[in-house]
């Protein structure tokens, strides 16, 4: 119970740290200051955490971001309790930089490699009476079918020279202003610069669609492990393929397929170990609100998880209804209710799950 | 944060055709803006702009006539919505002569950077 009250602190003080960045705050040192997520059409994702059961749910949408992604579960449900995780793309951070122009112009290759998000997750499940502790790592990677589609692309676009005038008026009188006089204040001009550049980018977004076809595949892996370190197992080896298609205005449709090998038969972790290997498929729909280009999401899924595999694998959600939220800039709330399986697989339970995703800045990488 | 820009003090290229090249290989956008000054009794030389990430490569040509020009170049940098990341590594030049080059990470906040540097341009 401690950590969870833990988590929820530190999940309402990162949200709070949040929200503060909206209003001006010209005493607060930069370095405490979040910052803005990127892709941010909707909740940044940490792919491993679907393989501890930090989501639960069987699709996972792939995101790349500037920044490093943290995903908290503050509250426990079931026999799931507290857990996090992390995510991060190193091409788009000062880690690793790739051009951003290879990543446009540089053919398929580049940009899986820009896309690719390495994470990690953490989360604490009760078997048979004992607390366990579940690892996850995964590598995942998405590419937008038409590159037009890519956030990226329509930003590079509306960065040209011409496409955003009032960023060049300001640019250029910028430049005259210090060639003329070097100590010239100039933060007023850089300020009014930035907000046309974002207010172009807007536009732009707007102008964009959400649900835009994308593709995604994802490797990862896992481990078991017993809170006192009396015994470890294998939560198996697994490669997801997935995308998300575009149905209609507002709807997209995603479709999920996971092969995962060498998993703990979690019936058998009292005892001589058994592993499985599994495949399920998962289906969702997904409505963006139009305002704000889809910061309010409701969804619907189905899978196929096997009541005979007790498996973490299969442990997911059958059935769910859920939305995102955006709260804040680079924050987005995720909640989830549905029935899936008991970890342990000894009955059906119907859980909800509420999931806070911020971004807090590649600065940790300077 | 301020860009550094490092480059000569003064740059010599043969005329009367000159072509200006900007690159960015980081992953931030980067505007590049260069003003050229010259006789004031002769019509006003255009500025030279280029941005990345570009599909385009970043050459015009301006034709100056033999003298001394002052020069300024101006770099802008952003990270933020609609950027691929958060790096700048700028090079410019002038028929191959480098000007001016800058690198580095864009500050989270205010999600740019600006940074400037004049030169003298001898055209032969």
């Amino acid at each position: 119970m401690a950590r969870t009250f833990l988590w929820i602190a530190c999940a309402a003080a990162l949200a709070g740290n949040v929200a503060a960045q909206d209003k001006p705050a010209a005493d607060a040192p930069a370095k405490e200051k979040l910052t803005d997520y990127t892709t941010d059409f909707s909740a940044g994702t940490v792919s491993a955490g679907g393989i501890v059961g930090l989501t639960q749910s069987a699709i996972e949408e792939v995101q790349s971001s500037q920044d490093l992604v943290l995903a908290l579960k503050p509250f426990s449900s079931g026999q799931s309790k507290t857990g996090y995780g992390i995510a991060v793309s190193p091409f788009r951070t000062a880690l690793m930089p790739m051009a951003a122009k290879d990543y446009l112009y540089g053919g398929v290759k580049n940009r899986l490699l820009g896309q690719l998000t390495l994470s990690y997750a953490e989360n604490t499940v009760q078997v048979a009476g004992a607390d366990w502790r579940k690892s996850g790592f995964s590598a995942d990677t998405s590419y937008y079918l038409d590159v037009k589609d890519d956030p990226i692309h329509y930003g590079a676009q509306a960065w040209q020279v011409g496409k955003c005038p009032e960023f060049d008026k300001l640019e250029l009188k910028r430049a005259e202003t210090e060639f003329a006089d070097p100590s010239a204040d100039l933060s007023d001009i850089e300020k009014k610069m930035l907000e046309a550049r974002q207010a172009c980018f807007n536009k732009a977004k707007n102008a964009a669609r959400w649900n835009a076809d994308r593709i995604q595949v994802s490797l990862g892996g896992g481990r078991i492990r017993r809170e006192d370190g009396s015994r470890q197992e294998s939560l198996g080896r697994s490669l997801t393929l997935g995308g998300l298609f575009s149905a209609g205005k507002q709807g997209a449709l995603q479709v999920a397929y996971r092969r995962t090998s060498g998993e703990v038969d979690l019936t058998t972790l009292g005892g001589v170990a058994g592993h499985k290997s599994s495949r399920l498929t998962a289906l969702r729909y997904t409505y963006g609100s139009e305002d704000g280009n889809g910061d309010t999401k409701v969804l619907a899924e189905i899978s196929n998880a096997k009541d005979s595999e007790v498996t973490a694998s299969q442990a997911v959600y059958k059935r769910a209804l859920g939305f995102d939220k955006k709260v804040a800039k680079g924050t987005w709330l995720q909640f989830r209710v549905g029935k899936s399986r008991k970890f342990d697989g000894t009955s059906y339970e119907t859980t909800a799950l509420a999931n806070l995703t911020f971004a807090p800045g590649a600065g940790l990488f300077k | 944060m301020a860009i550094e820009i490092a480059g000569p003090a003064t740059v010599t290229v043969q005329g009367p055709e000159v072509v200006f090249v900007f690159e960015d290989t980081g992953g931030a956008l980067v505007s590049f803006l260069l003003l050229i000054r010259g006789d004031p009794a002769k019509p006003p030389i255009a500025p030279v702009r280029y941005r990345e990430p570009s599909e385009d490569s970043g050459g015009e040509a301006r034709t100056l006539d033999p003298g001394t020009y002052q020069c300024f170049l101006q770099i802008t940098a952003i990270r933020g919505d609609g950027a691929f990341g958060t790096t700048y590594q700028s090079v410019a030049s002038v028929d191959a002569e480098v000007f001016g080059t800058a690198a580095g990470v864009v500050p989270k906040n205010p999600g740019g950077a600006f940074g400037s540097r004049r030169f003298q341009l001898v055209v032969t």
